[in-house]
């Protein structure tokens, strides 16, 4: 187990990696699926037509050959643009992360859009039509009952959405960016040592799990729901 | 319930013994030219896989290839799914504490490739800030963290592959790789990307390519290297590598 402590600093950093993509797409990917399930339940036909088609490719396509089309796809497009290549953010664009931030946030969004979308569609019709007979404008009705009630019953699903989310990062090693995995991929092909830096990979993406559910589980708790 | 036990048993020897008069040979899975690639239409090409027939043809053993993932091969290897790993795998301490080395079949330096027109060398100071690929767990990688890892970005990949589509994609500044393998992708992609040259030796560097085998294997490492012994210094390992490469790659002092 030596190998923890000489390379503690590389699997520290692959750590905060992770988190930081976890956190990183875990938020914005939250508001693009409000924005999805939003799209999806309008009567507006410009709307839902695209969010449904969205849906439906980013669900119907593997995640990894989704990273594959955004990092060398999209990646190489800008590298043969001059004007982003000399620019302040070719820094950024020519490394791995933003690209599976994005490809996370995609995949986030249509997934939980989707179960964001049934939630809206679950909520008591008899609800809706209370608040729009005391005078609430529909834009009002949907931000104060309609989502929020939505949001309180996919709360239990939402907490699954994450946890598989956190499992996809882990794809990230796959584009060279050095997450969790891709720190412990490194040890192993340094010190030969073939199963234990995976075994503490496990257990720490265990842990995380155990976290996030945590985190969720107080959340539930916390709004009063009467069911 | 103890007659099919048994002759259970027996049919599991029977494969077991029928598998020592064949070798399961773990080459690179991924394109690595011009040492070992898969053609479209299956079968292997290239100088490691020449190399690897005429071994076998001579030591009179049945070799079948095994394409597996460089970050697999030694578990592959170590876990009895292949018998012997010839993969432009260099002899270094760290490898030889988990697998048996047979002698070397090749000895090449690393050399770098990068975006052309860099003001290049291989120092601290002219590659600050640059970014450079290494394939993980190569000597080649060993090499450039050792000398530049404190001010350079080394991104390390799973394949060589992807090494080469991210410096043509220019995400890249410099890759460092065998010299064989990067004098091949800089010619196909001149224009594109610049060859540096070859990279001063390093202890970190190892002694040369040669053939993986499980550590208790010493009798089939012996066979091995009388076989390479012969093989490295002969006409055909003359003829072979000029094919390729025009010039003999063989290790040296042997």
């Amino acid at each position: 187990m030596n190998w923890v402590f000489e390379y503690s600093d590389l699997l520290i950093k692959g750590f905060l990696t992770t988190l930081e993509l976890i956190s990183f797409s875990l938020v914005i990917g939250f508001v693009c699926a409000i924005g999805v399930a939003l799209c999806r339940v309008s009567e507006t036909r410009w709307l839902a037509w695209p969010a449904n088609a969205f849906t439906s490719v980013i669900r119907g396509t593997p995640l990894l050959v989704q990273i594959y089309i955004v990092y060398f796809g999209l990646g190489s497009i800008f590298a043969h643009m001059p004007i982003i290549r000399s620019s302040f953010i070719w820094p950024y664009l020519r490394d791995g992360f933003w690209y599976m931030v994005f490809a996370l946030v995609l995949s986030f969004a249509a997934y939980v859009g989707e179960v964001v979308r049934g939630g809206l569609v679950g909520v008591p019709k008899g609800e809706l039509e209370a608040a729009k007979a005391i005078g609430m404008s529909p834009y009002k009705v949907m931000l104060r009952i309609r989502l929020p009630r939505a949001l309180y019953q996919v709360l239990p699903t939402l907490a699954g959405e994450s946890v598989m989310l956190l499992k996809s990062t882990a794809l990230a090693s796959t584009i060279a960016v050095v997450d969790l995995l891709g720190a412990a991929n490194e040890v192993r092909s340094m010190t030969f040592e073939v199963y234990q830096p995976l075994i503490l990979v496990a257990i720490i993406y265990i842990v995380l799990t155990l976290i996030i559910e945590q985190f969720f589980g107080r959340l539930e708790r916390r709004i009063p729901v009467r069911r | 319930m103890k007659k099919f036990l048994v002759a259970m048993a027996l049919s599991f020897a029977a494969v077991a013994s029928h598998a020592a008069d064949s070798l399961r040979i773990a080459v690179l899975a991924e394109p690595y030219p011009p040492f070992s690639q898969k053609m479209p239409d299956g079968k292997w090409e290239g100088f490691e896989i020449d190399l690897i027939h005429k071994i076998c043809t001579d030591m009179k053993v049945k070799c079948q290839i095994v394409d597996t993932a460089w970050d697999g091969i030694i578990p592959a290897l170590l876990s009895n799914k292949v018998d012997a790993i010839f993969a432009s795998m260099s002899i270094t301490k760290e490898r030889a504490k988990k697998v048996l080395f047979t002698h070397p079949y090749y000895n090449t330096l690393p050399a770098v490739v990068g975006l052309p027109g860099q003001d290049y060398s291989m120092t601290k100071k002219a590659l600050k800030g640059k970014y450079i690929g290494v394939q993980n767990g190569t000597t080649s990688a060993f090499y450039i963290k050792k000398k530049v890892g404190s001010v350079a970005h080394i991104r390390q990949y799973a394949t060589q592959d992807e090494i080469n589509s991210d410096l043509l994609a220019g995400r890249l500044d410099y890759m460092l790789a065998d010299n064989i393998a990067a004098k091949a992708f800089a010619d196909k992609n001149k224009g594109a990307v610049q060859f540096y040259g070859t990279v001063k030796y390093d202890p970190v560097l190892g002694g040369g390519v040669a053939a993986a085998l499980r550590p208790n294997d010493k009798a089939l490492a012996a066979r091995f290297n009388k076989e390479i012994d012969q093989l490295v210094k002969s006409k055909f390992y003359a003829d072979l590598s000029d094919k390729y490469f025009g010039t003999n790659i063989a290790p040296t002092n042997n």
